[in-house]
């Protein structure tokens, strides 16, 4: 998910707490917290780097940026998600026959 | 290491920094929003959850690399072993001391059998040796042939020429003169071996002309002993047999020349010879050696080293000394009539050995005692880990609930087994850390066992392969006794250890293979041990043909009183006369040759009337005084006697191997014999029992005595039989001989049974250590076999309660468990003894009048281990049968 949104162009921590928020119209109520170990999972298998910059509202803020590995992964990871949902749904709404 | 360290602190305050900032904004925008700033800040820590709490989870996604895992392992492991200072403190002193005393006889092998000179390109040094009726041996050559070989090679090998190392009586102006090694040398010796000196220079091939006063090269460590390494020795005037000779340079420290296990303190030219009165491993054919040997190509005496620089070279250097070789063999074979002999002579060939390791005297001697000792040493070792792993095994035992605890608690089964891992990786570092200096400690013990008296100069220090033994070796333990208790933590049943008392699985896992594989080693061992001590008995009582005992030897060097042999005589009896005036002296008399000291003469001679093929009689000329001072047994005929003067025929005593040989079953008193055209020169006038003068390992050769009376020679030997302790007349007899002839050199006094027992110190060694090592084996395994049997009764105490209870009595416990350690041991047994008499069929070369497979051998080790196996074992069985039924059954 956050690479999803980190795909759009790099942002920093809160941005990203932010887009999660927005994109999810509001109905994933997770702890913004939990964002950071998942960050640092994200720099440790490099599928992101982190860089300290100045944002937009003048403050020093570390942007992650996707990189090439991190978007193949992604490609990779997406389609399987798909399948895991379709497969979820398919059990959860057995065909009425 | 440490750079990972610093980034991770540096990853840890980016996090922190980060997180904060996150809050700060989401805290600034919710004013924005309309929150006080106080409430805002609330709820932007409200929302992201637990702060300390996802640092630190943000912190481990980095943590969580091997490394860590390791370190954290480690401190665990540290943390337990100190907890545990017994188990601690056994297993380092095992593989100290099991791994010290492995890599201390691996030193000594290492330093005998394979440890390659210390020279440059050692590989490219080539051996000359000769194969003469099949056989090969060693090989001497005259000077001019020598010459004639470098001749003919040119520039394409070096070649260099080496006398034996021979003892003479130094006088460097500081202190009393001693007795040093000293080796001639052709002078591309140094060139040859590619050795440098460390002070003034070394010989070179100007040095083979004769000069005035012969340049001398010592050793470094000569340099040390005598001279303090003082450089202003350069220049030096010393004498060596009374002649001058000038130190011009120090050898390297680590240079000994060709021989391992020895070192002379000079080297000097050929040329020498003459004057330094060298006389030794020669072999004379029609030459004169009261002549200059450096100019007769009838007397060859130097062996010769080749270096090879071009392999491809090889054939064709080998051919090239072969014709040299060829034409020096039709050159000596002129002199005979024999055809047998001129047909050997003509067919005997040189090869070219590989060089780089020396001279094997001291390879072939102790290399294969050297090789079984360093099996037992690694099998007592082997049962030291079998111990060990029992040990950890009943460790982890006793440690499952804690790991049924970890585990439940989520430790993954693989860190419980990193953290054993990581507890005897440190054990063995440790352990191999702790045997490096007893290794050290120990090689020299051995040495000095190794050595009668003063220790062989072999260069023992512990250099890299030693440290890489120790190293593999600590490894190898450290799987041995680790990986079961590994691979045991990994298959805990946890709801089983999780209960307080365990009903099954509390019995030590594979505790009794260990134990019958220890047993079986022992049995071994002790076989092996019990063969060792045999051949050493065996040789010890062998019947010499002489008794050493109360005889004093006292090596003299005649040729340094200059005189003539004749006008020696006198002075001989001056000695004699003066020695038999002393209350302590029995018996005394000269002989050229000493007893056990490698003094060998033997001639060809010449049979009146019988004509046999082997004609080699083996010679000493003595004094009449001689048989009953180091007391031989007269078979027939006489003694020598002190009137045996101007007799024609000379009388000869001879030896029983000389009389079967030359006149079989006839009587040979009064036969005659003689060498070369006189050939009734000499009357047989008594047969001597067989005498192992030469070695106790040697049979004794045909051999003759001769009257010095009658043949006056430079005797080099004077024994002396006294009354009591041998070695407290030394300084008296030193005396009384400077008294009756002063300026007559004395070399050396030892007792001569010393002598004789120096050729003993391999068989002493083995047989020692050997024995030390069965012992050792035996106590191990008793140890373990107590240890086992002693916790297996412990815990069945509440069953041996109940079956007590139920009316068993003390003895049919005490059997029960007797019974147990019996199966063990005799399954050990079993194992071992045709174990070990297949092993002992490879150690046969170094057994003496005892076969390999001797049955009373094999029976003491089955009873000794059987006896002392049911002593450890009877301790615990004891303590069982007197276990009280209503404590054990309280005992849960």
């Amino acid at each position: 998910m956050i690479l999803t949104i980190l795909r759009r162009g790099p942002l920093h921590g809160y941005a990203i707490a932010q887009a999660i928020k927005q994109n999810s119209d509001d109905l994933l109520q997770i702890e913004e917290g939990t964002l950071y170990p998942a960050l640092q999972r994200l720099l440790r298998e490099g599928w992101a780097v982190a860089e300290w910059q100045v944002s937009a509202t003048n403050r020093r803020v570390r942007t992650y940026k996707i990189t090439g590995t991190g978007r193949k992964q992604l490609a990779r990871d997406v389609p399987q998600l798909e399948e895991m949902i379709k497969g979820i749904f398919s059990v959860l709404k057995p065909r009425e026959s | 290491m440490w750079m990972n360290v610093f980034k991770r602190s540096a990853n840890r305050r980016e996090i922190e920094a980060d997180i904060d900032e996150f809050l700060a904004e989401k805290t600034e925008a919710l004013v924005k929003d309309g929150f006080s700033p106080e409430e805002a800040r609330q709820r932007a820590r409200r929302e992201f959850g637990n702060v300390t709490l996802m640092k630190e989870l943000s912190r481990e996604e980095w943590n969580w690399r091997p490394v860590e895992q390791w370190v954290n392992a480690a401190r665990y492991a540290l943390k337990s072993l100190r907890r545990n200072p017994g188990f601690t403190a056994t297993v380092l002193l095992t593989l100290g001391v099991g791994i010290g005393t492995n890599a201390a006889i691996f030193n000594l092998l290492h330093a005998v059998v394979l440890r390659s000179l210390p020279v440059p390109d050692a590989q490219q040094l080539r051996l000359l040796s000769v194969v003469r009726n099949g056989k090969e041996g060693e090989a001497i050559f005259s000077y001019p042939i020598l010459v004639e070989m470098q001749t003919v090679l040119g520039e394409k090998s070096g070649l260099a020429g080496y006398s034996s190392i021979a003892p003479m009586r130094a006088n460097t102006g500081n202190g009393e003169p001693e007795q040093a090694g000293v080796q001639l040398v052709s002078g591309t010796f140094f060139r040859v071996l590619g050795v440098t000196s460390q002070a003034g220079r070394l010989l070179s091939a100007w040095d083979d002309a004769a000069s005035a006063t012969y340049p001398a090269v010592i050793s470094g460590a000569y340099w040390a002993s005598r001279f303090g390494r003082d450089p202003g020795v350069i220049g030096r005037t010393v004498s060596l047999n009374d002649t001058p000779v000038t130190i011009v340079g120090v050898a390297p420290d680590s240079f000994f020349g060709l021989q391992p296990g020895s070192r002379p303190a000079y080297w000097l030219p050929v040329p020498a010879q003459h004057e330094l009165r060298y006389k030794r491993n020669f072999w004379n054919s029609n030459g004169n050696t009261a002549k200059p040997f450096m100019k007769q190509p009838e007397i060859r005496w130097l062996s010769v080293v080749a270096r090879i620089g071009d392999y491809r070279l090889e054939p064709w250097i080998a051919t090239a000394v072969n014709q040299v070789y060829a034409r020096d063999m039709q050159r000596e074979a002129r002199g005979w009539d024999d055809p047998v002999q001129i047909k050997t002579l003509l067919h005997s060939t040189v090869r070219l050995n590989a060089g780089d390791k020396g001279l094997g005297d001291l390879r072939q001697r102790f290399a294969a005692p050297l090789m079984v000792l360093m099996c037992a040493a690694g099998v007592v070792f082997l049962i030291a880990c079998l111990n060990l792993a029992s040990l950890s095994l009943a460790r982890v035992t006793a440690r499952r609930k804690e790991i049924a605890v970890r585990c439940s608690l989520g430790a993954g089964r693989m860190v419980i087994a990193v953290h054993f891992i990581a507890e005897t990786l440190l054990l063995s570092l440790a352990g191999g850390a702790l045997a490096v200096p007893v290794a050290f400690g120990a090689s020299q013990i051995l040495l000095r066992w190794a050595s009668n008296g003063n220790p062989m100069p072999l260069n023992v220090g512990i250099d890299v392969p030693v440290l890489l033994f120790a190293g593999v070796t600590a490894f190898l333990a450290g799987s041995a006794f680790g990986l079961a208790p590994v691979l045991y933590s990994l298959k805990i049943d946890l709801n089983e250890a999780m209960k307080a008392t365990p009903v099954k699985g509390m019995q030590l896992p594979w505790g009794r293979t260990l134990i019958a594989a220890e047993v079986a080693f022992s049995a071994i061992l002790l076989t092996g041990a019990v063969l060792f001590v045999r051949t050493f008995l065996n040789y010890a009582d062998i019947a010499l043909g002489f008794s050493p005992e109360h005889v004093l030897t006292v090596q003299v060097d005649p040729m340094g009183a200059h005189m003539t042999a004749e006008k020696l005589l006198p002075v001989y009896h001056r000695v004699l006369d003066r020695l038999s005036e002393m209350p302590g002296v029995q018996n005394a008399a000269f002989a050229t040759c000493g007893l056990a000291q490698g003094c060998k003469g033997i001639s060809g001679i010449r049979v009146a009337g019988r004509p046999t093929e082997d004609r080699s009689m083996q010679e000493n000329i003595v004094t009449p005084g001689y048989f009953a001072a180091i007391g031989m047994r007269l078979l027939s005929g006489r003694f020598l006697n002190r009137h045996d003067v101007g007799n024609k025929p000379a009388p000869a005593v001879i030896n029983a191997a000389a009389a079967k040989l030359y006149f079989g079953d006839t009587n040979p008193i009064g036969r005659r014999f003689g060498y070369g055209g006189d050939i009734e020169h000499f009357e047989v006038a008594g047969v001597l029992a067989d005498a192992r003068v030469n070695n106790v390992h040697e049979a004794p050769l045909p051999m003759a005595y001769y009257s010095l009376e009658q043949m006056p020679a430079y005797a080099t030997s004077l024994e002396i039989r006294v009354r009591g302790d041998a070695r407290r007349m030394e300084a008296a007899i030193k005396n009384a001989i400077r008294q009756a002839a002063p300026g007559f050199p004395v070399i050396r006094v030892n007792p001569l049974a010393e002598l004789v027992g120096s050729d003993l110190l391999r068989e002493r060694l083995v047989a020692r250590l050997a024995s030390a090592f069965a012992l050792l084996a035996i106590g191990l395994a008793c140890l373990g076999l107590y240890g086992v049997l002693s916790y297996a009764t412990t815990r069945r105490t509440s069953e041996i309660g109940i079956r007590l209870a139920l009316g068993a009595q003390g003895g049919d416990v005490c059997w029960m468990i007797l019974r147990e350690a019996l199966m063990l041991i005799g399954i050990g047994l079993m194992t071992g003894i045709p174990a070990a008499i297949v092993l002992m069929k490879f150690v046969r070369g170094l057994l003496y009048g005892v076969s390999a497979g001797d049955p009373g051998s094999i029976l003491v080790g089955i009873l000794s281990l059987l006896l002392i196996g049911s002593a450890a074992a009877f301790l615990p069985a004891w303590r069982a049968s007197r276990i009280d039924p209503t404590v054990a059954l309280r005992y849960e």
